[in-house]
């Protein structure tokens, strides 16, 4: 009875479709919890309409592939309709929608600035080229990519990008990291753009690392070569680089869906964390950025990435009024 | 998860005024939980194990004849209307696995779902993208995509076949 009269008083969802729609909001939780048990002990037959909604659910795994061209074409008209509104937004707003919607595109913005895929916040995406190149993106992170006859350019635009390129001599491979270009013929590697550099960490191959394109004549003349289990560090806009040891585990761990950062600046950390957050995650403190931190953090969990990272190192995050989570020493 | 075995425990003592078998009713609940395709990890996995326990424990003390002394007014008039659901046993053998024809009549009612209420419905069941992921990307608000699922969702239970 007082669990009828709790339902009535709560006004929650009514029905077993309501209560499954409920579940799946990302904050459900306690409140929720004794809600949906209320509902579910109002009436013997609550539980089966319930988990009968959710088979129903389940059963519909084999339309993915009739949905296929739905979904890409939402991706598409996603892309269009944030561009194409933009100047009917205020342009702040016009921005958010762009950074929250989740795209991976292959738009022809023109011939001279190629393709862009990009990775959605929060999703790590594979893309295959059409040179039979494989590149995993980290999440939130981007890249242009250019096929041309006499060269295969890439750009990383932002985050992380994890590459296999397809072995054709005849039309390198490069990529560009800041002014830096990546000159490859066949190879695995990973570039990453952080908060306070870059780096190029060698798998498999070779690679040069100059600042001339590919096609340029002596590209290679003064260009840092790499040997697999070498990385490059750089400041992009600023002279100098180099050549460390490369931890392999450690640059493509977020392949393997955890991030791990061994004596590395609080600002990389937070670089990285960002690009799997639904909000700007800002560093109150330039000081606080420096401090050396070892983490490692799954990618995968419950609660938010930014939140796990605040339980695990010496720091806690703070909203303000814009939404933005200030990140302070604890 | 032992915290979680720990709590139904405690629960199905109280609502028996005595000790009993409860643990041997916990592994029951959890055999049946994960056998009709739930997850421990989603939200509903404690309610949802809650309400199995106690329903089994209810089932058990109907075929020892206790049930009568033990159940209290209100519980018997639903017993009138029938053995109540523990979980389904089998739920991709027949009544749980959409045949052919369904799938097609679900396929229509998805495509002739509003545009914003199916694009949140394909997002969420297909692209497995968060209410928040998909607010943004609709531009509407987490609490909108909630009724977007759960309209999409009772739209789909009309086109089942029973």
């Amino acid at each position: 009875m007082l669990e009828r009269l709790n339902i009535l008083i709560a006004a929650g969802p009514r029905t077993a479709e309501a209560w499954l729609a409920r579940m799946a909001r990302p904050g459900a939780g306690a409140r929720e919890q004794a809600g949906l048990m209320a509902w579910l002990e109002a009436d013997p037959d609550h539980l089966r309409q319930y988990e009968q909604a959710k088979a129903d659910q389940a059963a519909l795994e084999p339309l993915r592939g009739a949905f296929a061209g739905d979904l890409a074409a939402l991706r598409r008209t996603e892309r269009k309709t944030a561009v194409t509104r933009r100047p009917l937004f205020a342009g702040g707003l016009a921005m958010a929608a762009v950074a929250a919607a989740v795209v991976l595109v292959p738009m022809l913005n023109g011939a001279e600035q190629g393709r862009l895929y990009e990775a959605a916040p929060g999703r790590i995406t594979d893309i295959a080229l059409d040179d039979g190149s494989r590149v995993t993106l980290d999440a939130g992170s981007a890249i242009r990519v250019k096929m041309a006859d006499d060269a295969r350019r890439a750009t990383l635009e932002r985050g992380a990008a994890y590459f296999e390129v397809a072995h054709n001599t005849a039309r390198p491979f490069q990529v560009a990291v800041g002014d830096r270009r990546v000159i490859v013929t066949g190879t695995r590697f990973v570039t990453a753009l952080t908060g306070d550099g870059a780096q190029i960490s060698l798998l498999q191959g070779r690679v040069a690392v100059g600042t001339r394109d590919v096609t340029a004549k002596a590209a290679l003349d003064g260009a840092l070569t790499l040997s697999p289990g070498e990385r490059a560090d750089f400041q992009p806009g600023k002279p100098g680089i180099r050549k460390t040891a490369a931890d392999v585990e450690i640059a493509t761990a977020w392949r393997k869906r955890r991030l791990v950062f061994q004596d590395a600046p609080l600002s990389a950390v937070v670089a990285a964390v960002a690009r799997y957050s639904d909000h700007p995650l800002i560093l109150a403190d330039p000081v606080l950025g420096r401090t050396r931190v070892t983490v490692v953090l799954p990618l995968e969990g419950e609660d938010a990435l930014e939140d796990r990272m605040a339980a695990l190192l010496p720091i806690r995050i703070v909203q303000d009024q814009d939404g933005r989570r200030l990140i302070r020493a604890e | 998860m032992n915290r979680l075995r720990a709590d139904l425990v405690a629960y199905l003592l109280r609502k028996t005024r005595g000790a009993g078998d409860a643990e041997d009713v916990v592994q029951e609940a959890f055999v049946r939980f994960h056998r009709a395709g739930h997850d421990l990890n989603s939200a509903d996995a404690r309610p949802l194990l809650f309400v199995i326990a106690r329903n089994i424990q209810l089932d058990r003390w109907k075929s020892d004849g206790r049930e009568s002394a033990r159940r209290s007014a209100h519980d018997i008039h639903d017993l009138d209307n029938g053995p109540r659901a523990i979980a389904s046993e089998t739920p991709d053998a027949e009544t749980g696995l959409i045949r052919r024809q369904d799938l097609a009549a679900a396929a229509a009612v998805i495509c002739a779902l509003p545009p914003k209420t199916r694009d949140a419905f394909l997002l969420h069941r297909f692209e497995a993208l968060t209410y928040r992921q998909i607010a943004g990307r609709l531009g509407v608000s987490v609490s909108m995509v909630e009724k977007h699922i759960a309209e999409a969702l009772r739209q789909l239970k009309k086109s089942r076949g029973d």
